[in-house]
This record gives structure tokens, sequence and C-alpha cells, in this order.
């Protein structure tokens, strides 16, 4: 069915099945959000909760977006804002620790990545939610500014301004005006 | 490689496929045919202004006890209302015409037979929605730019004029019901609204569905209102659970023809039978 979602979303007004459709168009995608900022276990809970407040709201969808994926993702990104504390845990939380019966060489490198990764990720814990949520849209989920702007019902220069703060305290945080050395460690491990 | 692209790196989760969302779509099915309570007020909320596009009769079971006299006269202006749609003369398209309504800014063009590409406006100057035709059981399937892709799919034809309604209040009724008993009666009306908005009933198919909406227990009259129009109204009670700020719809009639005029927020502008879309009346 290649009905656009905002046809769709007005179909469902009239025959509510119709909104299933939006879910199998969108469900993996927001799955993988929710499980990125939460986890798989949180996310499993509110991904059908995030589609049940789409459903509640879907009279007051504007009509004149085809792609119902920034709404959603914006109805994500609140849900999450509920569950703020277990996310910041989460990015608290040590990774997986690299296997060190590999060779020599290779755990050296791995677990200088994994020592980048645990300060990517305090790095991300410590942004406010507010530059968090527009950071991982955009480079989790790739949304343009404006696709931004219309899932968390803020102006584009919002949309940039968050980020660009969000990037800074980033590259603060990696200590980078050291790039080359960032992406060689990331590449070899 | 920038901070963006290290970002994007740190997390590698996979997309899940649909075998695994199941769980959660059926959950998601089940929310939207039983609301819980406390979602129940949003959706209700949501119906309300479904009735407002939509245009009719949203079917809501009274939250307190319904008062008797005014119950009366709400049947009254309803058989009225089907009285009227009864008597008067009715237009019959031709197969390849298109039932043009304007609702505000927004304009339908809606194929008589349901095998003709319509389409709608939604908004002033907005990019119209194309609505294709099912010709032979396929319509043309379009992307989310509504472009052409060149496929089809499996359709029936959505029919504008629909003589093919029952033509009385227990058979309306039981078409509105369907195999399902227990809907409640609230989600049938919404089918209500989409066959008086978005579509023609010829007299007898829509003094059938007003003779019906007089079965529905909490409608009351509404004194004095208008559609663009000046009229008399028939409402039913907001939900209980709903926001504060929940009106409730109001249906609209002629006072003295008792023709159905829309809803006190969206009257119906205009609307009859043209030859090609674009074509205005």
């Amino acid at each position: 069915m290649t009905a656009t979602d905002a046809e769709l979303i007005e179909a469902s007004l009239r025959v509510t099945e119709k909104f299933a459709v939006i879910f199998d168009r969108h469900a993996p995608h927001i799955q993988r959000y929710l499980a990125r900022r939460l986890g798989q276990q949180v996310a499993d809970d509110l991904l059908a909760e995030t589609f049940l407040v789409a459903f509640s709201k879907r009279q007051r969808y504007d009509s004149s977006r085809p792609d119902a994926r920034p709404w959603l993702y914006g109805i994500a990104t609140n849900l999450v804002g509920q569950h703020r504390r277990e996310e910041v845990r989460r990015y608290r939380m040590p990774s997986a620790v690299p296997d060190v019966d590999d060779h020599a060489d290779r755990v050296a490198a791995d677990v200088t990545a994994q020592a980048m990764r645990s300060m990517l990720t305090g790095a991300l814990g410590a942004l406010s939610v507010e530059d968090r949520d527009v950071l991982l849209l955009v480079a989790w989920e790739q949304l343009s500014y404006l696709e931004v702007a219309d899932a968390l019902a803020i102006p584009v220069g919002t949309v940039r301004s968050r980020l660009n703060r969000a990037r800074r305290k980033v590259r603060e945080a990696l200590g980078t005006d050291n790039h080359t050395e960032v992406e060689e460690l990331l590449n070899n491990g | 490689m920038d901070d963006l692209q290290l970002v994007r790196e740190l997390d590698e989760t996979p997309l899940k496929s649909a075998d695994q969302l199941a769980a959660a779509r059926a959950q998601l099915v089940a929310g939207m045919k039983a609301p819980r309570r406390g979602r129940a007020g949003i959706i209700a909320v949501a119906t309300l202004s479904v009735a407002a596009a939509a245009v009719g009769v949203t079917m809501v079971l009274p939250s307190g006890s319904p008062d008797p006299a005014r119950q009366d006269t709400a049947v009254q202006l309803l058989n009225h209302a089907a009285a009227a749609a009864r008597s008067k003369p009715d237009v019959v398209p031709r197969p390849d015409q298109f039932y043009y309504v304007r609702t505000g800014e927004r304009e339908d063009w809606r194929s008589v037979d349901g095998t003709h590409d319509g389409q709608i406006i939604p908004v002033k100057d907005a990019p119209p929605i194309p609505m294709p035709g099912c010709v032979d059981g396929r319509r043309k399937v379009l992307d989310k730019y509504d472009q052409p892709t060149g496929g089809t799919e499996e359709c029936t034809p959505g029919r504008a004029y629909r003589d093919d309604l029952p033509t009385t209040a227990d058979d309306m009724l039981k078409f509105l019901q369907g195999d399902d008993k227990d809907r409640p009666v609230n989600s049938y009306g919404k089918d209500v609204l989409a066959m008086v908005g978005d579509a023609y009933l010829p007299g007898p198919q829509r003094a059938a569905l007003f003779e019906a909406a007089t079965r529905v227990p909490g409608l009351t009259v509404v004194e004095n209102v208008s559609s663009g129009r000046p009229g008399i109204g028939i409402s039913w009670p907001v939900p209980e659970g709903s926001l504060p700020s929940a009106q409730p719809v109001v249906l609209v009639f002629d006072k003295d023809t008792y023709e159905y005029l829309g809803t006190k927020n969206r009257p119906q502008d205009a609307s009859g039978f043209v030859d090609q879309v674009g074509d205005r009346v």
C-alpha cells in the first residue's frame, strides 16, 4: 500500500485498522531508536506505547507532511524523556569488555577504542536532554534539521544551536583537537 | 571522521523484523479497538475532531443519565431531518463524475463510482493528494511523494455515491454494526461520519442514517447554533475523561427544511457533482 502516511492517518480516523500500516512502516526504526536510547527491554515496552500515543493524537496530525516518521520520533522522544534516568544510567554503564584472549596488539587497540566509547557515552550522558535529543536524532536516526524541528516542535534555528552545543560538548569530552588520533583509534578498533 | 560520525558508530543496534515486533503490533491493535481507561479520554477528543473533519454523527454513549425530555426532542429532530432527506429530490450523477465537497479550505473530489482518479486539497494552495481510482480490482501504487511507482495493488472501488447503502434504519444499524456485536457505539459512529462527510448519500440512505442515529441514547438538541448558516443542532455529552478543552460536536440542520448543514465548527460550504477533478460548484 503506498498511500502516504498522511493519507493513511486520515483514513484511520474512519477505519481505525488502517493505522496498523503506520506501525508496519515505521516500527522497526522507532523500536531501534528506543532501544538505542533505553535498551531493548524498555524499548519493547515503549514501542506499542509510542504508537498508541500517536494513534490517540492522530487527528492533530499535520496532513501536509506525507511522511509520519519524524512525528513518530517526536512522540518516542517524549517517552524517552520520561525515562531520562534510565537512559543516563545506561550511558554510564561500562560496555562489554573486549576479548582478552585475542592477540595482544588487537587487545590493545580494542581497549583503547573501548575507552573512547566510554568517553563518548559519558559525554552523551552529560548532555542536557534537549541537546541529546537533537544530537541523537541527527547522528543515529539521520533526520534532517527540518525533520528534527518537526519531530520536536522547535524552530530549525533551535535545532542548529542545540546540535552545535551538543557536538561541541562531545568534542570537548573527547579532548579532540586531535581528531585524527580518534579516527585511527576507531578504525583500528 | 567528525564527532557526529563517532557518535553514529557508537551504536550498532540492528533493526528488528516484523516477526520480532508482532507482540507490540498486537498490543497496538488491541489498544486501538478497546482504548484503556485514561487513554479513552484522549481518544474521545480525537473522535470529536474527526467529527469536525468528516462532518456527521459521532455516537457516544452518555456518561451521565440523559434527560428524557431533551432526548425525545433530539429524536424528533433527527426524524424530521430523515423525512426531509426522503422528500428531497435526488441528484443522480453519472458514474464518471466526481463528488466535490468544500469544507473550509479543504476540497475533495471523489470518484462517483470509485474507478476514476480523484484528489484532495487539504488546505489552500497545498499540493493535491491524488486518490487513484480502482479499475478491475487494481489501483495505481504511489510512493511517499505521491508519484506513481508503476505498480498496482488490489482494491475495491471507494464509491462517493452511496446508493448501495441500506435504506431502512434497522438495516443501516446492522450495516454499521457489522460482525462485531461488541463494537462500541462510538466506533461505528465514526463510520457514519465518514459516510456523510466523504460521500453523497441519496435521500433514502441519508434518511436511514438519521433514523439509525435516533437509536443512540444521550443525544440532545442545541438551539440557535450556526454552521455557516443558523440552524438547530444535535449534540451529545463529551465523554468522561476528555480534556477540559474538549468541545462537543454539534450537527447542524436548517431550522425549516431540516437540511443538514455540517457541524458547528466545520460547515459544508459547498458540495455537488462535477465532471472532472478541478471543477467546482
